[in-house]
């Protein structure tokens, strides 16, 4: 793609700023798959073509304050009435709730919290059909893996088990001896290792997907806005109409981290339970993360 | 005839245009784009999307993802039964409404 296509395209992108995050997707593809499918001459025509990004981004807000056909009213009259609007699952609040019930669910409530999560964001429109199935699929993966290494873990011992008894015959009950003990290999974990840090390592990984997932969400709110690039009429137009979104974000971000760390490090010091701050004080991380791609994306 | 009556005239039979046109044959933004504004029916392809978004909503269009033959992986719009139904529902009210309109305005 030639310097002059990029240029267009972040025109673009800074006047799409006003636009609702959905739209401003589509027109933002569509028109960057045209142009990367010709050579620099035509793609120079094209642009002449499509205009002002301006122009398309203000047709774009004009074309959905207006609704279609004639005052507005809704859906023409010789069509079926249309089913309720899913923009609803594009809004900050949505987001990150469903960020948190994927982060957290599995910590509030075992396994129906997370699937919660789940599907909450398959509901949304903001995430991409492969985040959604990376999100929901690597979980599930590293259940399997974990179940795998479980009862490859169970067979080694059932063979040491076999092989202690055979080798001393004792087939009255008896305690351990020390030799028992010095045969089983300490670095393959006890069953109740497995048990309590299979769900551990699970729980932290669904936080790692629920931040990520936040973030992409968060930066998409954010992306179009770089008003030092905006060019033509209504500097900083974009940025302004945007702050709505962003500083919903940055007030959710502020309340995790606060609540994180002031929640983790009382539960911490009140009951001494390193195990309960945890989930705290990473939702604290949480936060942190978001106001750190907050600040970059701003910058 | 004001320049108002004529941007209600052409938001009015719009939606219905883009879907005789996808009954032909499955097309991608930029191909809607350009028939469109070509018939002056739409003003930019900024204002294409968000009436796509609404078909789509309505779920009278759906879109698909094809590699096209020359350029990357282009995204296209195709007319869904329900699509159909709704653009045969539209060409019945079409004709007569267009005839006894002419009727009217035509004069003797």
């Amino acid at each position: 793609m030639t310097n002059t296509v990029n240029d267009y395209l972040e025109r673009l992108d800074a006047a799409l700023a006003h636009v609702p995050y959905v739209t401003a997707r589509e027109i933002r593809e569509g028109v960057a798959e045209e142009l990367r499918s010709l050579d620099a001459a035509a793609a120079d025509d094209r642009m002449r073509e499509l205009g002002d990004p301006q122009h398309i981004a203000a047709a774009a807000a004009g074309s959905l304050r207006e609704g279609p056909a004639a005052g507005g009213a809704g859906a023409p009259s010789w069509a079926p009435a249309p089913p309720p609007r899913s923009a609803g699952t594009a809004s900050p609040i949505y987001v990150v709730l469903t960020g948190l019930a994927v982060a957290f669910g599995m910590w509030l409530v075992p396994v129906v919290g997370w699937i919660a999560g789940i599907v909450l964001m398959w509901t949304s429109v903001v995430w991409r059909r492969w985040e959604k199935i990376l999100a929901t699929a690597v979980p599930l993966g590293a259940v399997a893996l974990l179940a795998v290494i479980g009862a490859i873990v169970n067979a080694v011992r059932e063979q040491q088990r076999i092989a202690a008894y055979s080798s001393e015959v004792q087939l009255e009950f008896h305690a351990p001896s020390v030799d028992e003990y010095a045969a089983t290999n300490p670095f393959i974990p006890a069953d109740y290792d497995l048990l309590w840090s299979a769900p551990l390592a699970v729980g932290i990984l669904n936080v790692a997907i629920g931040v990520w997932l936040l973030v992409i969400a968060f930066r998409r709110a954010l992306v179009p806005v770089s008003p030092r690039r905006a060019t033509g009429s209504g500097p900083g137009a974009g940025g302004r109409a945007n702050a709505g979104g962003g500083s919903a974000f940055t007030a959710i971000a502020i309340a995790m981290l606060v609540v994180g760390v002031l929640g983790g490090l009382g539960s911490a010091l009140l009951f001494a339970r390193p195990i309960t701050a945890a989930p705290l004080l990473l939702l604290a991380v949480a936060g942190l993360v978001m106001l750190v791609v907050r600040a970059v994306s701003r910058r | 005839m004001t320049a108002e009556a004529g941007a209600q005239l052409r938001k009015g039979v719009v939606e219905p245009c883009i879907l005789g046109l996808l009954a032909r044959e499955p097309m991608y933004g930029w191909q809607l784009s350009e028939a469109l504004t070509a018939a002056g029916l739409i003003a930019s392809i900024g204002t294409l999307y968000p009436i796509l978004g609404r078909l789509r909503e309505r779920g009278v269009i759906a879109a698909f993802e094809q590699p096209s033959a020359t350029g990357p992986v282009r995204k296209y719009y195709r007319l869904s039964p329900e699509g159909e139904r709704e653009l045969a529902a539209f060409r019945e009210q079409w004709r007569p409404f267009t005839r006894a309109v002419e009727r009217m305005v035509e004069g003797p």
